[in-house]
């Protein structure tokens, strides 16, 4: 990840990261990059996420 | 008698019930040991002596008045500072909420007070239930009690140092991706990450709520299940909170293991990461207790351990950014750098790609659904290594023993199962099937039981030198 397109990430989220806080934040995205890549490809569209929500039944 | 301060829930009720204990100098004994000692462990944020003093009294008029309500009456216990209490600061361990007064208790608390319980006061935590142990936060990091210079594990520190060491004789810590289990294992005690839904979150500052558990940490699993027989119970206010017959979990206790079918991922800690030698040692040896108990063990497959950690952190960082967005954007300077940084990079976790980590999370749970069709329980360490030096520990770095089962809401014991070269203890991880949590804790108090473990304390430096040392 080179440094200007992570600054302008970091931009984008309008958070305001210490100097001093970038580099050990930018490991943490990649990191977190390399985590959402296992995420991604294909899927049935049927598959559903866990946090599809279910109403209570109701009680008789 | 033993010393009160190490007795287990269930030798100090028994005391308590027949009213050769009295709860108010039970407290008196917890109070004064806190105040001698916390110094070089840091568990306690606020100790709460004079209203733990009034609640002692209390129980003790009632229980001599013929209203004994049960084993946790008279029982002096500690709560992870993230659980709110109504009237008394909660702060996540975080400048940003030092001043945070609740109006009311966590449901959890509350139902702790209705059986009795006295609450000595607030515990450490890493700041907000994430990052790690740090030292640039209002309140110094809680220390091991078996070293001092180590790690106790987190979040819940501050709970496992307390019931390690004898400050309080039980506490409450939460769990997103370990944050029970990791200072149970580190600390030597037992933690519970019960069922997701069995215990309400509700009260409890949030985290990553679809990954949080509330969940008990004692000295014993015996201890767990006493804790458990009041904590579960429906909260109809968390959405969460799951609708199931009740359980005595006390009653579920004792007897053999025979026909206990035990499965061990072993690729988990074989080749997706690295054990250090003596925990996995004193695993081998805990299998054959569990053999010699009447199970059977047989290695199972799952996805990689890396897969569950990595889609558990995706998780709890979108939801945590999206919880602390406003506070990082407008006052991020109030936050220790560690807690910071992690929920900062939520910040990068794009909608579909939390989105598709659920997705992924539905099919790791059916995975283990089915594996567990052969199986009752899945064992396996709860850390690949013993306790590191303090600071030393980045929880979000390599792949975690503990995350599969916040990922699948499964429920996971952890148990003290040895001490290593350096006398620091090891742990043993049970998980069961959903609401099995009873099983869970047969088979962790059966093992405690048959093994000599719970005999060992840490021993603590002299309060007088331990000033000094500073």
């Amino acid at each position: 990840m080179d440094e200007m397109t992570f600054a302008a990430r970091v931009k984008a989220t309008g958070l305001t990261p210490k100097p001093e806080d970038m580099p050990k934040l930018e490991a943490l995205v990649r990191d977190m990059d390399r985590a959402a890549a296992l995420v991604r490809g294909p899927r049935s569209y049927a598959e559903e996420p866990l946090s599809a929500f279910r109403l209570p039944t109701p009680s008789r | 008698m033993s010393d009160p301060y190490f007795m287990t829930i269930a030798e100090a009720s028994a005391l308590i019930r027949a009213r050769k204990l009295s709860p108010v100098e039970l407290t008196r004994i917890f109070l004064d040991r806190i105040a001698a000692y916390d110094a070089q462990l840091n568990a306690y944020i606020l100790p709460l002596a004079d209203a733990a003093l009034a609640a002692a009294r209390t129980a003790e008029t009632e229980i001599a008045g013929g209203h004994y309500k049960g084993p946790l009456h008279g029982i002096p216990i500690g709560l992870k500072d993230i659980y709110n209490t109504a009237g008394v600061a909660t702060t996540g361990h975080s400048a940003l909420f030092r001043d945070h007064v609740p109006d009311a208790d966590a449901f959890t608390v509350a139902l702790l007070r209705e059986a009795g319980t006295i609450t000595l006061g607030k515990l450490s935590t890493w700041e907000f239930a994430i990052g790690g142990a740090s030292f640039d936060l209002p309140w110094p990091p809680a220390r091991n009690p078996w070293n001092t210079a180590r790690e106790p594990g987190g979040s819940s520190s501050g709970s496992g140092v307390a019931v390690a060491a004898g400050l309080a004789m039980a506490a409450m810590g939460t769990d997103t991706g370990g944050s029970i289990r990791g200072p149970a294992s580190w600390c030597g005690i037992s933690g519970l990450k019960p069922t997701y839904g069995y215990l309400s979150r509700r009260g409890i500052l949030p985290l990553s709520p679809s990954l949080d558990h509330a969940g008990p940490m004692c000295w014993t699993s015996e201890d767990c299940a006493l804790m458990m027989q009041v904590l579960a119970k429906h909260d109809p206010l968390d959405a969460a909170s799951a609708t199931v017959p009740p359980v005595d979990f006390a009653a579920a206790l004792g007897g053999d293991l025979k026909g206990l079918r035990i499965g061990v991922p072993r690729h988990f800690f074989e080749t997706d990461l690295t054990c250090e030698p003596d925990v996995l040692a004193a695993f081998e040896a805990s299998l054959e207790v569990f053999r010699a108990l009447g199970a059977t063990v047989t290695d199972v497959t799952l996805s990689p351990l890396g897969l569950f950690t990595d889609v558990n952190g995706l998780i709890t960082a979108a939801e945590a950014y999206a919880i602390h967005r406003e506070w990082l954007q407008k006052t991020p300077h109030l936050y220790g750098e560690r807690g910071r940084l992690r929920i900062m990079a939520g910040a990068f976790v794009t909608a579909a790609d939390y989105v598709n980590a659920q997705r992924e999370r539905t099919r790791l749970v059916q995975e283990v659904t089915a594996v567990m069709t052969g199986c009752d329980l899945l064992l396996m360490p709860t850390r690949q290594m013993t306790a590191p030096e303090l600071g030393g520990y980045d929880s979000s770095a390599g792949a975690s023993l503990t995350r599969p089962f916040n990922m699948t809401g499964f429920p996971a014991l952890s148990v003290c199962n040895g001490f290593d070269r350096n006398g620091l203890p090891t742990s043993l991880q049970i998980a069961g099937r959903p609401f099995e949590d009873h099983l869970v804790l047969k088979a962790g108090d059966a093992y405690e039981k048959a093994t000599s473990y719970r005999s060992a304390r840490p021993t603590l430096s002299a309060p007088a030198a331990a000033l000094a040392a500073n």
